[in-house]
């Protein structure tokens, strides 16, 4: 199953106050399994981009030319939790798959796979969305989207406002989730470190038009452009091209994270061996 | 003589639901200065600043501003006067159509001399480069503009104390490095800063921080000492510079490591 | 272009203080209310359109606007056609366009802020009875919450949407949607209400106190003028009317 866009363009012009973002032609694809970044600087047109895949906004021009069947992209917004009305969790995650006309076991079912996905305490499944911590409260947001078994999951700024414990819990459950399924992912974050930790291939939006579709370790050679966009590299790989720079037998192996890792682990290693080092 | 800004023995607890209150909180600020206060979400770091600026009174302990109680309703206004706080959501603060009339709110409220108001709004657009904006509407601007905004609307009344609660939230990173310049020089003009956030990285300039976890102050110390315990920090809830979180995940333990260029030397010399 | 919005422009109307506008707006009014004569309403149909043309406000305004009441019109119309002869049913739909038509203008000739700023200038002989300032303030807040609760409005239902919100659907699940929809908002309402009154009363603003403004209408000649006219123009209109 695939998605494809051809030269999409959204404009929405200034609705008076408001800015918003805009696309200008473009096209991209994605397949089922999948695991791809979408990264840009805060208003880039991320959110529009993701709006159009989803279904929810019509593009001014160019199409959808491979449609996903209804009901299988599944997007969560920004700040998600704004749309917690619920008066607990449990409910709050049973609202997607009840719209969906299922039996009333299958919705219960589909609860309890999605809050246990999410990795949240069972203590916390039926008081109300609202008391929970900000982290907790993205979990049950994603919850609430898993829920209704998407085929791909569309993921926007998924670490705005989140502290250090709050992103390493939502890296972790997305990594499980790409283990155990084939969900396919796009992810839209300002934040490149998080998409690295969980994409293989990164596209570059910036103002509406995408410069760059490649995997990471393609991007780790385009730096340059990356800073005139106003862009960083992940810090892992930044890091790997310092230490290239610095005269460090470093392999290319760079197109996922664990690659990065165990790169740095075997440099360390090395370097603990030269004796000079700190250790 | 007087200690301008002091927190003894400070406890909050909100009515009936199960949020971080804070407990038994003792600081005593001396002027000028930048302190930060980490801690995760959830510690009670934003109670805790709107206990400092007088929005929420303490349950037990008393919160003094010059002087001046925070749990007595008739000096609130003079405390009102010397501590200005700008929120984590900018826009959730603005009350006016334009950019000008938004900074000259304050001090409408403080003089009714149109020309001081004038002369005061001037000078704030100035200082934080928003003459170009002046005209327009304060929700119509990019993050890095609110945010810049929300600083002027505070500034402008001169307050002794600011009080900013995760100012870099949602920005990007020529905008954080904007506002962590124009904070940082408070300073100078004698001003006194305190800084609520999860990040060691953006308050490294700070004299003093203290870490919060669960509502109680659990330690106090200088930003460098702090990056030397990674662990602990971690443990903490606290956001490590990438470099450093980076050093303590490879073992990389006997010095302290705050960028990347310090990374790069340890890992290969 | 909304029939109900600020038109900038720079013509001498919109020079003009905000207090004078409100005095032409309400010496027409009651003369829309108190004239029977279908000439006479078609009269000031007129004057109404010369209004418009020295605010160098569009005519398509001014009937987007009737556009905007087209129900209420047709109402009135029907209604009084049903009840008396044609010549005061017309009379009538004509009374209820210029009020409408005025009011228009006004809302094109003058800034919102500003706008707010002269009904609390007038209302000030009132501030014994009535909390001017307060309803000033709270005016203007109004003004600049609502498009913002516009905008979260859009983005709660379009996050409801993703979760399979059907607004068509059969009355159990449109109930449900509906509910996914407002509480939301609700609670965002609420949470900035709260947000706002922290944040004023941290900068000094004390409800009923007297406070400064950045700008404050400036009467001028020109205003005094305009007023006189438009006070000779409403005295000579009611004799001409008790000559016959």
């Amino acid at each position: 199953m695939e998605i494809k866009l051809a030269d999409i363009s959204v404009d929405f012009g200034r609705s008076g106050e408001q800015k918003e973002e805009a696309l200008k032609k473009v096209s991209l694809r994605l397949k089922a399994g999948e695991a791809v970044a979408l990264l840009g600087p805060i208003g880039s047109g991320k959110s529009t981009l993701l709006r159009v895949i989803a279904g929810l906004i019509k593009p001014v021009s160019g199409s959808l030319s491979v449609k996903p069947p209804e009901g299988t992209v599944g997007l969560s917004i920004q700040e998600p939790q704004r749309g917690f009305f619920a008066e607990t969790v449990r409910e709050e995650v049973a609202f997607g798959p009840e719209n969906q006309d299922l039996p009333s076991a299958e919705v219960d079912l589909r609860v309890d796979w999605a809050l246990t996905a999410v990795n949240l305490n069972p203590a916390k499944w039926e008081v109300s969305p609202l008391h929970l911590s900000g982290g907790e409260q993205r979990r049950v947001a994603l919850a609430a989207t898993l829920a209704m078994k998407p085929r791909f999951l569309l993921l926007d700024e998924p670490t705005i406002g989140l502290d250090s414990p709050g992103y390493q819990a939502l890296t972790a459950v997305l990594q499980k989730l790409k283990a155990e399924t084939d969900i396919g992912l796009l992810v839209a974050s300002h934040d490149p470190d998080f998409l690295y930790a969980l994409t293989e291939r990164v596209l570059v939006l910036v103002g509406g038009k995408l410069y760059v579709d490649t995997s990471w370790g393609g991007l780790a050679g385009q730096e340059e452009v990356l800073a005139s966009l106003g862009l960083q590299l992940p810090f892992l790989l930044s890091l790997l091209r310092r230490l290239q720079e610095a005269g460090a037998p470093v392999e290319s192996t760079q197109d996922r994270i664990d690659g990065a890792w165990a790169e740095l682990s075997r440099l360390r290693r090395a370097g603990k061996k030269g004796a000079t080092g700190d250790e | 003589m007087e200690r301008f800004f002091v927190l003894d023995d400070v406890s909050y607890c909100y009515p009936g639901t199960s949020k971080a209150g804070v407990c038994q909180v003792n600081l005593d600020l001396e002027p000028g200065t930048f302190l930060a206060v980490l801690g995760a979400n959830g510690s009670g770091k934003s109670t805790l600043a709107r206990l400092c600026c007088g929005l929420l009174k303490p349950s037990s302990g008393r919160a003094l501003v010059g002087g001046y109680a925070t749990d007595q309703d008739e000096e609130l206004k003079y405390i009102y006067e010397q501590v200005g706080i700008v929120f984590q959501h900018p826009e959730n603060q603005f009350v006016a159509s334009t950019v000008e009339r938004e900074i000259a709110f304050g001090v409408e409220n403080r003089t009714r001399s149109s020309q001081t108001i004038r002369t005061a709004v001037d000078e704030a657009l100035s200082r934080f480069g928003l003459n170009a904006l002046k005209t327009a509407q304060p929700q119509s601007l990019s993050g890095g503009e609110k945010r810049l905004l929300s600083l002027a609307d505070i500034w402008v009344l001169k307050p002794k104390l600011i009080i900013v609660d995760e100012p870099l939230a949602m920005l990007d990173p020529g905008a954080r490095k904007r506002i962590t310049h124009l904070l940082a020089e408070l300073k100078t003009t004698g001003q006194s800063l305190i800084w609520f956030t999860h990040g060691i990285a953006e308050v490294s300039a700070a004299d003093r921080v203290l870490v919060m976890v669960d509502g109680r102050v659990v330690w106090s110390g200088t930003p460098a000492a702090l990056l030397a315990m990674p662990a602990q920090a971690s443990a903490w809830g606290i956001t490590l510079p990438p470099a450093t979180q980076i050093a303590f995940d490879l073992g990389i333990t006997k010095r302290a490591i705050t960028n990347e260029n310090e990374l790069v030397s340890a890992l290969w010399k | 272009m909304n029939s109900l919005n600020y038109f900038p422009a720079d013509s001498y109307w919109h020079l003009r203080d905000p207090r004078l506008k409100l005095l032409v707006v309400i010496g027409g009014t009651t003369l829309a209310l108190t004239e029977n004569r279908l000439g006479g309403q078609l009269f000031l149909l007129i004057v109404v359109g010369g209004l418009y043309l020295s605010a160098q406000l569009p005519w398509k305004r001014g009937w987007r606007t009737l556009l905007t009441f087209r129900w209420l019109l047709l109402i009135t119309l029907l209604l009084n056609l049903w009840t008396g002869p044609p010549v005061t049913a017309f009379a009538y739909l004509l009374r209820l366009s210029n009020i409408l038509l005025l009011s228009s203008w006004l809302l094109g000739v003058t800034e919102t802020l500003t706008f707010i700023a002269g009904l609390e200038l007038l209302l000030h002989p009132f501030r014994r009875v009535l909390p001017v300032g307060e309803i000033a303030m709270v005016l203007g807040l109004a003004l600049s919450f609502f498009p913002l609760l516009l905008e979260e409005a859009g983005e709660i239902m379009l996050a409801q949407r993703a979760r399979g919100v059907n607004l068509q659907a059969k009355w159990s699940k449109k109930i449900r949607g509906l509910l996914a929809m407002v509480i939301p908002l609700f609670i965002a309402a609420l949470r900035r209400a709260l947000a706002i009154a922290q944040a004023m009363e941290a900068r000094g603003y004390v409800p009923g106190a007297p406070r400064g403004a950045l700008y404050t209408p400036q009467w001028q000649k020109k205003d005094t003028l305009s007023a006189v006219l438009t006070l000779l123009l409403v005295l000579v209109w009611w004799g001409e009317k008790f000559v016959h």
